[in-house]
């Protein structure tokens, strides 16, 4: 890592605009975020504060190419490399989230017939890693997450919340990435799991990931944050 | 670690204001994109909105009335489907691409064994050995998940959700890079649906396909697809990634299809 890299920001957000038209619904129209920016360092977490329906998890959605917005740019720079989400085709985007972007949505989505372990398994497989290599990746993060072993071969669709949300856990930290977006993952979490999520982040922080956060604890928040919007 | 790689690489079909119609609006037209290496697209949209017409015209089997629909084949040559002579495009879609129908019926022959089925497919891109053809025979249909003693058991007897296993096997025994699928899993029971969808889904990351899929499933697209193009009467009306469609769909048409879906 030379100087250079250091001065650039990881992350780069200006001036989002994200209006919701609903069309079903007589066209009415409401706009979430305004001129919305922010610029992160490598090894920073932004925290994303503010009452239930600001546009927390939008802002969060829109990193991700989830949500489209109206108008700004959200730039990913790399070693040598810098990017726009919004003037890359669907194909760049997709190579972005698989190679360099965890997500953890707010809730699991259970792929039908697909066990635990190979949810989590999964982003590393579809890099093209070995899958039995990929597998011991997954178990030894559901291990740390407090999975006991007997439900990793089940479908996490009868599994309980908490269980869910630490499979969609697993699944985002999975691979190491430049980029962490995380959508409130302790929410439904006891504490000893709290604090395995809470170290997880920590480790990723150090090797360099810009993570940005929606938590809903004061306590992972005062953590883990180097800045903090409110919105 | 942390480079971005992103190799620039060539489209495997490039289609150019391609326009088939029957009446108006009936048909597909204005139909502009491009499909990469290994990507999944769905075409998704009511019935009698054009989605068979425009899969049909893209995989050679339905001459448009104007546009290109450009191939980008193994060799690195650029084919225009339909400006290409017959010969050259029956070759390529007996070697490079691959059509499933929505009736197994269509893609299948009922009346020879399941191993014939396969087998045929290889004879025509000119397998002689009878033993090579008989072992990829019975690999293929444990990969599609059928016991391989059945190999000369005629399709006939077997059932829908087996059929449709059969005629996937049938379909990629040859390789090809570049599939269609119409309908995969219509005419299916739920149960069985959900099977086929999860060999559909593995096979594909297995074989890196890149895949044009017609459903009218917002479900079946969310699971297999990268990215969407949602078609009324005829034309494009959005296309953008999967979830970006689903979850945040902009034409009015799109939130029509995405807010009558049950979760
Ligand atoms: N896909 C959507 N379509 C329409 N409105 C949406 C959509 N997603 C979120 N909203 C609206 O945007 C506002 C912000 O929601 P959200 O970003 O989920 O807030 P937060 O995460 O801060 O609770 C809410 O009023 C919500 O109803
Ligand atoms: N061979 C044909 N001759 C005349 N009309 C056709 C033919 N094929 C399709 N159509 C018409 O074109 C329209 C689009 O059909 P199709 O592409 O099958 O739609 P979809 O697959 O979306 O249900 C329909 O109105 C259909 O009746
Ligand atoms: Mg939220
Ligand atoms: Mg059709």
């Amino acid at each position: 890592m030379n100087n250079a890299t250091q001065l650039t920001p990881a992350l780069e957000v200006k001036n989002i605009t994200k209006t919701f038209t609903l069309h079903q619904q007589q066209g009415v129209a409401y706009t979430v975020l305004d001129d919305f920016s922010f610029s992160l360092n490598r090894g920073e977490c932004l925290v994303l504060n503010g009452p239930s329906g600001q546009g927390k998890s939008t802002a969060l959605k829109i990193l991700y190419a989830n949500y489209l917005p109206d108008s700004g740019e959200v730039w990913f720079h790399f070693n040598n490399h810098s990017v726009e989400l919004y003037s890359s085709n669907t194909h760049q985007v997709v190579y972005l989230r698989e190679n360099h972007i965890g997500y953890v949505s707010q809730f699991l989505r259970v792929i039908p017939r697909v066990s635990a372990l190979d949810i989590v398994a999964e982003p590393l497989i579809s890099q093209g890693f070995d899958e039995s290599a990929s597998r011991d990746n997954a178990a030894e993060l559901l291990t740390r997450l407090n999975i006991p072993e007997k439900l990793w071969s089940l479908s996490p669709y009868t599994f309980s919340g908490g269980e869910q949300q630490r499979i969609n856990i697993a699944r985002g930290f999975i691979k190491p990435v430049p980029f962490l977006f995380l959508d409130e993952p302790t929410a439904s979490l006891d504490e000893k799991n709290k604090q395995v999520v809470l170290e997880l982040i920590n480790e990723f922080k150090q090797n360099g990931t810009a993570v940005v956060g929606i938590f809903h604890d004061a306590d992972i928040r005062q953590d883990l944050a180097d800045k903090i919007i409110d919105l | 670690m942390f480079d971005f790689n992103f190799q620039e690489i060539q489209p495997i079909l490039k289609v150019e204001n391609l326009n088939k119609l029957f009446g108006f609006n009936k048909g597909c037209q204005n139909i502009n994109f491009e499909l990469f290496p290994g990507e999944v697209l769905a075409i998704v949209g009511e019935s009698g909105s054009g989605k068979s017409t425009l899969l049909n015209s893209l995989s050679g089997h339905e001459q448009p009335d104007s546009g290109d629909v450009i191939y980008h084949a193994k060799n690195e040559q650029d084919y225009s489907l339909y400006k290409i002579n017959e010969s050259e495009r029956r070759l390529l879609m007996r070697t490079e691409l691959g059509f499933v129908h929505q009736n197994p019926r269509d893609g299948l022959r009922l009346r020879i064994s399941a191993g014939g089925n396969i087998g045929e497919r290889l004879m025509a891109v000119g397998e002689r050995h009878y033993g090579d053809i008989r072992s990829k025979g019975e690999n293929w249909l444990e990969q599609v998940e059928i016991n391989s003693d059945r190999i000369d058991e005629q399709p006939r007897f077997f059932s829908g959700g087996m059929q449709q296993r059969l005629q996937i096997a049938r379909t990629l025994v040859t390789h090809p890079r570049l599939v269609f699928m119409d309908e995969p899993t219509g005419g299916l029971d739920v149960s069985v649906q959900a099977r086929l969808l999860d060999l559909i889904r593995q096979l594909v990351q297995k074989h890196q396909l890149a895949v044009v899929l017609v459903t009218h499933d917002l479900s079946v697209a969310r699971l297999l697809a990268h990215r969407i193009i949602v078609m009324k009467q005829s034309e494009i009306v959005e296309t953008g990634l999967t979830d970006q469609v689903l979850d945040d769909p902009q034409h009015p048409y799109s939130q029509l299809l995405v807010s009558s879906i049950l979760n």
